[in-house]
């Protein structure tokens, strides 16, 4: 009897430290994996070349399944994550950012802000977005939107960020350059994320 | 001990390895289900409506995005799926039920309609590698005239079929 109960709790731990270490490893748990989706890194921004090709790793593939389904291949798309602000803390609803950059090397850009279930935020301010047709370049070259729960209402671009918990960022590149596609670190231009302030902060 | 510990490393290993290799099906296999329970059919054009916050089949679906799905089953035979021209950005896009992208292909490429004949298997533009996977068409749309030109042309031009034997 002894015996039998000493297999069966090996094999039950066996079982949940399987299936718990792959959940893990692919990210379909909630604490972010280390290293995946991490083989590129550009001022905070990080993305996986074989995101969507046959060549990705089975840890690459199921962390795409998870945060990133039918994700394409990067000739035709790359996808840049970011989940904290230019001083490394971790995006959040109730803060204010200023989203700001230059015009990156591609025929089409966004920046998309994703809740912390991986949906656009549930809000219905019709504000989930900034790209490439809608970004107003100002005269330095650089173009700006608004990050927060509530429309600024100064006529600065707004992208909100109302019900979206602990948020991050997708950012876009359809066709880009080849430079861009392989050498990213150089290449490619990033946005930066400042954080003005957050509720309950003194001012 | 030596057995018991023996044991939990190749079970452990094992259920580890199995996992990781069907997790990407598993979520393809979702997403196929929620397609297929707002009355989504195999093989036939299906066009989603502009993305927002009620969008939930799929994670981070694209709001400057106007996407149209095909359900592809090759288990009969190769099937034909065509994006039609608009004159902005449109591509077609083939994934496997292991959710690779096995193509992409866009109007900067191909003068006129996007059309491509897929099977599982050779004999055909792409080989999916697998009999189930998803067509997607994306456009670009980010105002609402682009958005009502597009709508009207994937509705008129479109297709997805299987091909008479």
């Amino acid at each position: 009897m002894g015996t039998l109960i000493r297999w069966l709790v090996t094999l039950v731990l066996a079982i949940f430290t399987g299936l718990g270490s792959a959940l893990f490893m692919s990210g379909w748990l909630t604490v972010n994996p280390p290293g995946l989706f991490r083989t590129i890194e550009v001022d905070g921004w990080t993305s996986d070349p074989a995101i969507g090709s046959p060549a990705a790793g089975p840890y690459t593939r199921a962390y795409v399944a998870r945060r990133g389904l039918l994700g394409l291949r990067r000739e035709e798309a790359t996808y840049y994550l970011r989940i904290e602000d230019d001083a490394g803390r971790r995006l959040r609803e109730d803060c204010a950012y200023v989203l700001e950059g230059e015009v990156p090397d591609a025929r089409w850009w966004s920046v998309t802000l994703y809740a912390d279930d991986y949906y656009l935020a549930q809000n219905d301010d019709d504000a989930h977005s900034i790209d490439m047709t809608r970004a107003l370049i100002d005269t330095d070259g650089v173009w700006r939107a608004a990050i927060q729960p509530a429309d600024p209402g100064d006529g600065s671009f707004w992208i909100s960020s109302r019900n979206a918990g602990q948020f991050d960022l997708i950012y876009r590149l359809y066709n880009a350059s080849p430079a861009v596609l392989e050498t990213p670190e150089t290449a490619l231009v990033t946005p930066r994320i400042i954080r003005l302030g957050c509720l309950g902060e003194a001012s | 001990m030596i057995r018991y510990l023996a044991v939990f490393i190749l079970v452990a290993a094992g259920i580890h390895a199995a996992s990781v290799w069907y997790l990407p099906r598993l979520a393809m296999k979702t997403a196929m289900e929620r397609f297929a329970e707002s009355g989504i059919a195999a093989n036939i054009i299906a066009h989603v409506p502009p993305t927002d916050e009620t969008s939930r089949r799929v994670v981070r679906p694209s709001p400057d995005l106007l996407y149209s799905v095909c359900m592809l089953d090759l288990s009969e035979g190769p099937v034909h799926v065509r994006a039609a021209d608009w004159g902005g950005y449109v591509s077609l896009s083939l994934f496997a039920a292991n959710t690779d992208n096995i193509a992409a292909v866009n109007d900067s490429r191909i003068e006129g309609d996007i059309g491509l004949t897929i099977a599982n298997g050779d004999g055909a533009d792409v080989d999916l590698g697998s009999a189930r996977g998803i067509a997607i068409i994306r456009r670009l749309v980010t105002d609402s005239e682009t958005l009502a030109r597009a709508d009207t042309v994937r509705r008129q031009g479109d297709n997805c079929e299987r091909i008479a034997p």
